[in-house]
């Protein structure tokens, strides 16, 4: 294998993929060589078995704590103590969470088994019903009806799936970056209460602005009629700190779009919703790329009576 | 013939499972060559094997078991996902699936010999292993705190990663393997 021209190249690709720098041509150049060659692919093992391995093995190289007086007279850890101190606890965290695993499981198996066993795409619409309240965690790995790209890292701790904002193309106007619930202009998903409140957990990490809009089907009798809404007129989606966070918006923050004056402009300077409209389409918006990811939406029919931010303990 | 098989105790899984931890990481790792989307299949691997644990035959060895739950994990997270060019294609996949298993005793032999191998490297060489995978320093913060480029220690980790495989295969000739 020394002796293969294409040894060199194999080892840079490989080198390549475990530090995420490779290009997509890289890729394919990699997956090429593996594809074409099982002394590739027993190199290939061994590197990733090497990568696993090191950490492990640098903690341990170092010498026995040795603490030595610094020319201040305070005792210092050596580098080797500090890496055996991470790797200390590297194992009990391990150890711990295996424990908590098996407690964990134990107590929450029949939550689990209750829910589907296949991550196979449900249609989100079957398990609706015109009720007060709506949720979506996207557990199940499926996002039918979602405009949005599903994401299963730097999630909050025991989720597996999010969802990520991708851009949206309008046909006479800019596009944007969206995340946006399944629409149901039929029926609407869900029927909102004068205490009705949109309960987010997300994170948003760039200074982008995000809206929130939103449409319902209008209480006016007569022909159907749909409003449209955005959250609190300019303010936007709150809390730009790039951490999970869980916010509560009461739907009472949300101003209608209506005309002011014959023949003007409709704004956004209208009432909030009214008690039953229900919520056909709701989207979080931004004009410039969004680092926006939701783990969770769900709609309750309380909460509290401002908007209210709470970051997430992982 | 009727199953004579009984409930794994919690206990007993822990320690099964315990036992193959790492197994499963380097398994999964294989087909999935990211850290991150390796350890959330590893995570719910052991929560598929927990659920199950009642289809586990005590009688037969548990990693095969484990194994064939993190296959199929890896397998229908590539499906779902669509990454097709961010990761391996379907049929890589099941082809190192398949030969890691059967590679697995040189494997152990080659992470045995690393150890010695890592004796053997020069001491900036080892510095630069401490923090890049003992302290789990970016190479971005590397760079930063050794006033080089990012690309110098890219080429510097890539050097060092190439010494230790092949003084490990040096090594291992030396005691009869290849």
């Amino acid at each position: 294998m020394k002796n293969n021209p294409q040894h060199e190249e194999l080892t840079r690709l490989i080198s390549g993929l475990l530090e995420k720098r490779l290009s997509p041509a890289e890729h394919e150049r990699l997956e090429s060589l593996l594809a074409a060659d099982p002394q590739a692919r027993r190199f290939y093992m061994q590197m990733i078995d090497q990568e696993i391995e090191l950490p492990c093995l640098v903690a341990s190289a170092g010498e026995p704590a040795a603490p030595h007086e610094s020319p201040s007279g305070q005792n210092t850890i050596n580098g080797f103590d500090a890496v055996r101190s991470l790797w200390r606890r590297w194992v009990f965290g391990t150890a711990l969470a295996l424990g908590m695993l098996i407690v964990l499981i134990m107590f929450a198996l029949p939550h689990w088994f209750r829910k589907p066993a296949a991550r196979a795409p449900q249609p989100i619409t079957s398990t609706l019903s015109l009720t007060d309240s709506w949720a979506e965690d996207f557990e199940s790995g499926a996002s039918t009806g979602w405009h949005g790209r599903i994401v299963t890292t730097n999630l909050p701790v025991g989720s597996k799936y999010g969802i990520a904002a991708v851009v949206k193309e309008f046909p006479e106007a800019e596009s944007s970056y969206n995340i946006q619930l399944p629409e149901n202009w039929e029926r609407g998903l869900v029927a909102l209460t004068t205490e009705s409140t949109l309960n987010v957990t997300y994170r948003l990490g760039n200074r982008t602005h995000v809206n929130v809009f939103m449409h319902t089907i209008s209480p006016e009798t007569g022909e159907r009629k749909y409003e449209m809404y955005q959250l609190r007129t300019g303010g936007g989606f709150p809390g730009r700190s790039g951490r999970w966070q869980t916010v509560s918006i009461p739907f009472s923050s949300f101003v209608r779009k209506i005309v002011v004056e014959p023949g003007g402009f409709p704004t956004f300077v209208g009432g909030p919703p009214r008690a039953g409209e229900p919520v056909t389409a709701l989207s979080f918006s931004s004009m410039e790329p969004s680092d926006l990811v939701i783990d969770r939406v769900w709609i309750t029919p309380t909460g509290p009576a401002r908007e209210e931010i709470v970051p997430l303990r992982n | 013939m009727v199953s004579m098989a009984k409930e794994l105790s919690s206990e007993d899984f822990a320690a099964l499972y315990s036992a193959c931890h790492l197994d499963l990481l380097r398994y999964v790792l294989t087909l999935l060559p990211d850290r991150v989307q390796a350890e959330d299949v590893v995570q719910e691997v052991a929560r598929l094997l927990w659920q199950k644990r009642q289809e586990y035959d005590p009688a037969k060895p548990f990693w095969p078991w484990a194994r064939g739950f993190a296959r199929f994990e890896v397998l229908m997270l590539l499906r779902h996902q669509n990454i097709r060019g961010k990761y391996f294609s379907e049929q890589l996949v099941e082809q190192l699936a398949e030969e890691r298993v059967a590679n697995e005793e040189q494997l152990s032999a080659q992470r045995e010999a690393l150890a010695g191998c890592l004796q053997k490297l020069d001491e900036p060489s080892r510095e630069l292993l401490m923090l890049r995978y003992g302290r789990e320093l970016t190479v971005q913060q590397l760079a930063e705190q050794r006033g080089k480029s990012a690309n110098a220690l890219y080429l510097t980790l890539h050097r060092i990663r190439q010494t230790l495989v092949d003084c490990v295969n040096r090594t291992l000739r030396i005691d009869g393997w290849v």
